[in-house]
């Protein structure tokens, strides 16, 4: 595909946590929250180029997988999220892979991408994880959004990534809009 | 130490371990007019760790049991793998606790070792009905001894709550250093199976 665009890209990138510990209200929240913030996205491309905003879709559990690569929010295919019930969550493979597709996405003329994390922030590759930060923080997002489900959660290694940590529930529509046109 | 590479975590010689803590609720036997029972309750979790070659064919193997590390066998042939258990028995409506661990020298692993695999099943999971979903609290992590460092942990309950056996992770040679490749396979399985798994290489 060639990789000439005429216009500045607004990138998105959603990593969405679809491990065992997700089963229950937190997947449910999310199956909610991902059309929710697609729908969000939308609006704000109003007076903009809707082409524009572009989404990438990346889940994870035990193996990261991108769902949906880098496409524009026109016509962006549902997606079923399921959890794996019986899978942990290896929140540093998934960042291995997301440095990889910002890399293969990456275009000059892009405005700088913008990173939500929907997950409960229960992760087992602790160390990779905590490698992987540095790392991520390097490739220069606009911001890295976590959107948070579930209690109990330790949270350090989120807190060390993110710009902004929330209830999954409070992505509406008010702040991802005022988010993106920012 | 490790080091992240294009393929992940590479550890040297460093002395590594897998370590499983549960809670201990009920005692393992119950008495009943007939005589002594044993407990369907009683949660009890096993740690193993295979070493693994590559002889003729291109699967890696045990070359034998005594290369499998767990309660029945706390010593490996060359001495890099060692099991150890500390028990604290549940009393008077107080929990006990348990916890395994085995070590690996990484340094010591003779040539032939081409992987090491860390494994944690449910003991008689079938015959006493149970999943990993019973044993609230269960963790088992793998540490980087030299530098007290946590690489992996799992939450056996939240994580695969219907499995009852486990592929936690496993080491695998490249030349004189070790590739870390975190698994988490869980499924409704015993060591038996891993025994078959990488003695026989049958499978389910």
């Amino acid at each position: 595909m060639s990789k000439e665009f005429s216009m500045a890209r607004q990138p998105v990138y959603i990593l969405a946590d679809t491990s065992g510990s997700m089963n229950g209200e937190s997947i449910e929240a999310m199956r909610i929250r991902i059309p929710g913030i697609i729908s969000a996205m939308k609006k704000s491309s109003v007076g903009m180029d809707a082409d524009s905003i572009m989404l990438e879709l990346i889940t994870f559990n035990k193996s990261p997988q991108v769902e949906c690569r880098l496409a524009s929010l026109d016509g962006y295919p549902d997606v079923n999220i399921n959890v794996d019930a019986n899978s942990p969550s290896f929140f540093g493979e998934a960042l291995r892979l997301l440095e990889a597709r910002f890399a293969e996405n990456a275009w000059p003329e892009d405005y700088d991408p913008l990173l939500i994390i929907l997950t409960d922030g229960k992760f087992s590759d602790t160390m990779l994880s905590k490698m992987m930060i540095p790392r991520i923080k390097k490739l220069g997002f606009a911001k890295i959004i976590a959107g948070l489900s579930g209690v109990d959660t330790d949270g350090q290694i989120l807190r060390d990534l993110a710009d902004e940590i929330l209830p999954i529930d409070r992505l509406d529509d008010v702040y991802v809009r005022q988010t993106i046109e920012q | 130490m490790a080091e992240l590479t294009n393929k992940g975590l590479v550890f040297g010689s460093d002395c590594i371990s897998v370590r499983l803590d549960y809670a201990i609720t009920e005692s393992k036997t119950v008495t009943s007019g007939i005589g002594e029972l044993s407990n369907k309750d009683f949660l009890e979790l096993d740690v193993a760790a295979f070493l693994l070659g590559t002889p003729m064919s291109s699967k890696p193997m045990l070359a034998d049991s005594s290369h499998a590390v767990f309660y029945n066998n706390h010593l490996s042939p060359c001495g890099s793998l060692k099991y150890s258990e500390v028990r604290i028995p549940a009393s008077s409506g107080v929990a006990g606790s348990a916890k395994e661990k085995i070590s690996a020298n990484l340094e010591t692993l003779p040539d032939s070792v081409s992987q090491i695999v860390f494994l944690a099943a449910i003991h008689n999971a079938h015959a006493r009905q149970q999943s990993f979903s019973k044993f609230e609290g269960a963790r088992v992590r793998i540490y980087d001894d030299d530098t007290n460092s946590e690489i992996m942990n799992l939450n056996l309950e939240e994580d695969m709550p219907t499995a009852t056996g486990v592929e936690i992770a496993r080491f695998c040679r490249e030349e004189n250093r070790w590739l870390f490749l975190p698994m988490g396979d869980g499924d409704a399985v015993g060591l038996e199976f891993y025994f078959c798994k990488y003695l026989d290489g049958l499978e389910r």
